[in-house]
C-alpha cells in the first residue's frame, strides 16, 4: 500500500515538475521589451503657414526663405532631433524637374538650422539631420534655399512637398 | 512517509525556482502632460527590445493622439534611417517583412487617442546584426503646405 502511494505521489510530482521543467529554459530566450513613456510632438509654422513660394527664379541663381523662415514648435517630453526630406519635384501631369544638384532642368533644397547657412542638402528620398538636439519644449527656427537649374526647358510651376521627422535623440 | 516528506519539499524547492519568465517591462505611465491635449503626439519615443533571437516575436503598443479639432487619418509605416544610436545599425533590408503594423492607417476623431500595435517577427533562419534599428513613424496625411511634420519612434533591438 505504502510502496503504491508513493508510485502515485512521484508520478504526480513528475507530472507537475516535467512541464515546469520544461519552462526552466525560457527565462533565457525571453525577449525582453522596455519603453519608457514619453512624448513626441511638433508643429511647424511661419509667417506664410507651413509653405513658402520661392517665386519666379532666374537659371543658375538661388532664392531662400529668409533666416529663420520657420518656427518648430517642440511639445515633446524628451529631447529631440529633426530630419528632413523631401518628395522631389512634381508638376502634374509632366514637365516635372528632376530632383538633384543643380543642372539643366534639375534643382534641389538647402536647409539650415537657425544660422543660415544652407549646409544641409534636402534629399528626395533619405532624410537628413536638420536639427541634432532640440531639448524637450524648447523651440528652433530653420530655413530653405531653392538651388535653381542652370538652364530651363520649361516654364510650368514646381512643387515639392518637405517633411520633417522628429525623433527621441538616441 | 520520510521519504514522502523529503520528496515533496524537493518538489516544493524546484517549483520555487522555476518560477514563470518575466512579463515584458514597461516602465512608468502612459498618462500623458495635460498640455498635450490639443498636441498631436506619439508616445513611446523609445522601445527596446532585448535578447532578440531568430524566430522570437516582439510587440508593442504605439498610442498616437489627433491633437486637432477635426478627424484626421494617420500613416504608421517603418522607415530605416541613417541618424541611429550609437552601437547600433541600421536594420537589415529584410527587417521591413518582419514588422508588422496592425493599424497602418488608422483614422482618429478629433482629441482622440489610439494604441497601434506594432510586432516584430524575426524569422527562425534570418540574421541580423547584433544590436539594430528602425523606426516607426507617424504622419498625419490630412496635412495640407509644403513643410509636413511626422513623429518617429526608435526600436533599438538588442540580440540575444
Amino acid at each position: 500500500m505504502m510502496k503504491k502511494t508513493l508510485i502515485a505521489v512521484l508520478l504526480a510530482l513528475a507530472l507537475a515538475v516535467v512541464p515546469v521543467g520544461s519552462a526552466l529554459a525560457l527565462p533565457s530566450d525571453t525577449v525582453t521589451i522596455t519603453a519608457t513613456p514619453t512624448y513626441i510632438s511638433i508643429t511647424n509654422n511661419s509667417a506664410t503657414g507651413n509653405n513658402f513660394d520661392f517665386g519666379v527664379i532666374a537659371a543658375n541663381s538661388h532664392n531662400n526663405t529668409g533666416t529663420g523662415y520657420f518656427t518648430v514648435t517642440n511639445d515633446s517630453t524628451v529631447n529631440i532631433n529633426v530630419d528632413i526630406v523631401c518628395d522631389g519635384w512634381h508638376t502634374p501631369p509632366t514637365n516635372h524637374w528632376t530632383y538633384a544638384s543643380p543642372a539643366a532642368d534639375t534643382a534641389e533644397l538647402l536647409a539650415s538650422d537657425g544660422g543660415g547657412g544652407y549646409g544641409v542638402t534636402v534629399d528626395d528620398t533619405t532624410p537628413a539631420a536638420l536639427h541634432t538636439t532640440a531639448t524637450a519644449g524648447a523651440d528652433f527656427t530653420w530655413e530653405l534655399q531653392l538651388e535653381a537649374p542652370t538652364s530651363f526647358s520649361y516654364g510650368d510651376q514646381q512643387t515639392t512637398t518637405v517633411t520633417i521627422s522628429a525623433a527621441q535623440v538616441p | 512517509m520520510k521519504w514522502l516528506v523529503a520528496l515533496i519539499v524537493i518538489a516544493g524547492l524546484l517549483l520555487a525556482g522555476c518560477s514563470p519568465p518575466p512579463e515584458p517591462t514597461a516602465v512608468g505611465t502612459t498618462t500623458p502632460p495635460p498640455e498635450l491635449y490639443d498636441k498631436t503626439w506619439i508616445s513611446p519615443g523609445k522601445v527596446e527590445v532585448g535578447n532578440f533571437y531568430p524566430g522570437a516575436r516582439a510587440e508593442y503598443m504605439i498610442s498616437l493622439h489627433n491633437g486637432s479639432d477635426e478627424p484626421a487619418e494617420f500613416s504608421v509605416s517603418y522607415r530605416v534611417s541613417d541618424n541611429i544610436t550609437d552601437g547600433y545599425e541600421p536594420a537589415p533590408v529584410t527587417a521591413e517583412d518582419w514588422v508588422i503594423i496592425t493599424e497602418p492607417a488608422p483614422v482618429l476623431a478629433a482629441k482622440e487617442t489610439k494604441d497601434v500595435l506594432i510586432a516584430v517577427e524575426m524569422p527562425g533562419d534570418a540574421e541580423a546584426p547584433p544590436k539594430w534599428e528602425f523606426r516607426i513613424v507617424v504622419k498625419d496625411v490630412t496635412q495640407t503646405g509644403m513643410v509636413q511634420t511626422e513623429l518617429a519612434c526608435r526600436w533599438l533591438v538588442a540580440m540575444k
